[in-house]
């Protein structure tokens, strides 16, 4: 299937030298943040920030190019934290007038909006470790999505989502991944993927 | 064409020219973003209104993406495609859609493995909403009208009007 195998473990090695361009875009668009160690913006990419200093990116984390820029914006009060290998695709935004607080390893989709305030009230939101939002998915204030969550594209998370979840819908409605599987299973559906997964329910 | 209008189209398809052919009477606003290796057809009369935000056309090596004659694309749309999306002719997408035929990643286990991808087909005449998502699977019949910010991965059958999320498919009485 590819048809230059050689080429691809050569890029492989030299993965640490290809990734130092983003290594310094990142380092430029984020001047200001408490930054870790090799954060990533990818080629194109383009971020818009605000207030710098109460922004904390940990190590490894990366965003995406794409034809919308990804916003970090934290209010005078504020605070935003992101956990290690977080990754954020393209026009995905942060808006924080207390905190946000994200985890490890999670997976941002595209336009994907977490905020800690609407007109009415402001409530922290608390994001875990290795949670998969979805394309344009909207978290509202005070919402905390525990470790391991799914998060389908489009959804609109409202009310907290308990660990190993997948949420879906607007308002979200969770339900477990093992019991998810075991529906697929009963369908005769071999693998999980997004579109068993919304095609059972609509 | 014009030179000025020569001008404009190498503006808006700057950094993506040699991966889209777009025909002499394709009308492009704004920018284009091709990022990708594989083949993005146009077809007649096609419309790329990118006056707001950038149109994503993003095909993977190996994926097609088909845009037949007619078709509107509003700005913000972005079309990813790993294996092949078609859009009828006479289609609309509206700003800010989002077309995948493939979720990039496992829903449990190894997050990077890709996992397979289902072709989206939309026939004629379709109608695709603003902030709507069409996820791997979609086969959108003849004239279906989806709504705004839907989320929709299945077959309709022609005429359908689809709206919401989780989807709720009707037929028009």
């Amino acid at each position: 299937m590819n048809p230059r195998p050689w080429l691809d473990t050569l890029r492989r090695l030299a993965l640490p030298v290809i990734r130092i361009p983003s290594i310094i875009r990142a380092w430029v668009f984020l001047r200001g943040t408490r930054l870790g160690r090799r954060v990533r913006l990818l080629r194109g990419g383009r971020l818009w920030v605000e207030g710098e200093e109460r922004i904390t990116l940990s190590d490894l984390a990366w965003f995406n190019s794409g034809p919308i820029p990804t916003s970090l914006v934290c209010e005078p009060e504020g605070e935003i934290l992101i956990g290690v290998h977080t990754g954020f695709n393209y026009g995905a935004s942060l808006r924080a007038r207390r905190s946000i607080r994200i985890g490890e390893e999670c997976m941002f989709g595209a336009m994907a909006m977490v905020r800690d305030h609407d007109g009415h009230r402001t409530a922290p939101v608390v994001i875990g470790d290795r949670v998969w939002l979805g394309h344009g998915v909207v978290v509202e204030p005070g919402v905390t999505i525990g470790d391991d969550a799914v998060i389908s594209a489009g959804s609109v998370v409202v009310e907290d989502v308990p660990p190993r979840m997948i949420a879906m819908g607007n308002p979200a409605r969770c339900m477990p991944l093992k019991a998810l599987r075991r529906a697929q299973a009963a369908h005769g559906i071999e693998a999980p993927s997004e579109k068993e997964k919304t095609g059972a329910v609509s | 064409m014009s030179l000025w209008a020569k001008a404009k189209r190498f503006w808006s398809l700057r950094g993506s020219r040699g991966r889209i052919m777009l025909a002499a009477d394709t009308v492009v606003v704004g920018r284009i973003l091709v990022p990708g290796k594989g083949l993005v057809r146009i077809g007649a009369g096609v419309r790329l209104d990118a006056s707001q935000a950038p149109i994503l056309l993003m095909a993977f090596p190996g994926a097609e993406i088909i845009l037949e004659d007619g078709v509107t694309i509003e700005s913000g749309a972005s079309i990813e495609a790993v294996r092949s999306v078609r859009i009828g002719a006479r289609s609309q997408l509206c700003a800010f859609s989002m077309i995948l035929d493939n979720s990039f990643h496992q829903l449990e286990g190894d997050r990077e493995v890709l996992p397979d991808s289902h072709p989206v087909v939309l026939e004629e005449d379709v109608l695709i909403g603003p902030r709507s998502i069409l996820l791997p699977g979609a086969h959108l019949g003849r004239g279906t009208r989806v709504g705004p910010c839907t989320v929709l991965s299945r077959r309709t059958p022609p005429g359908a009007v689809v709206v919401g999320h989780p989807a709720v498919i009707r037929m028009p009485t």
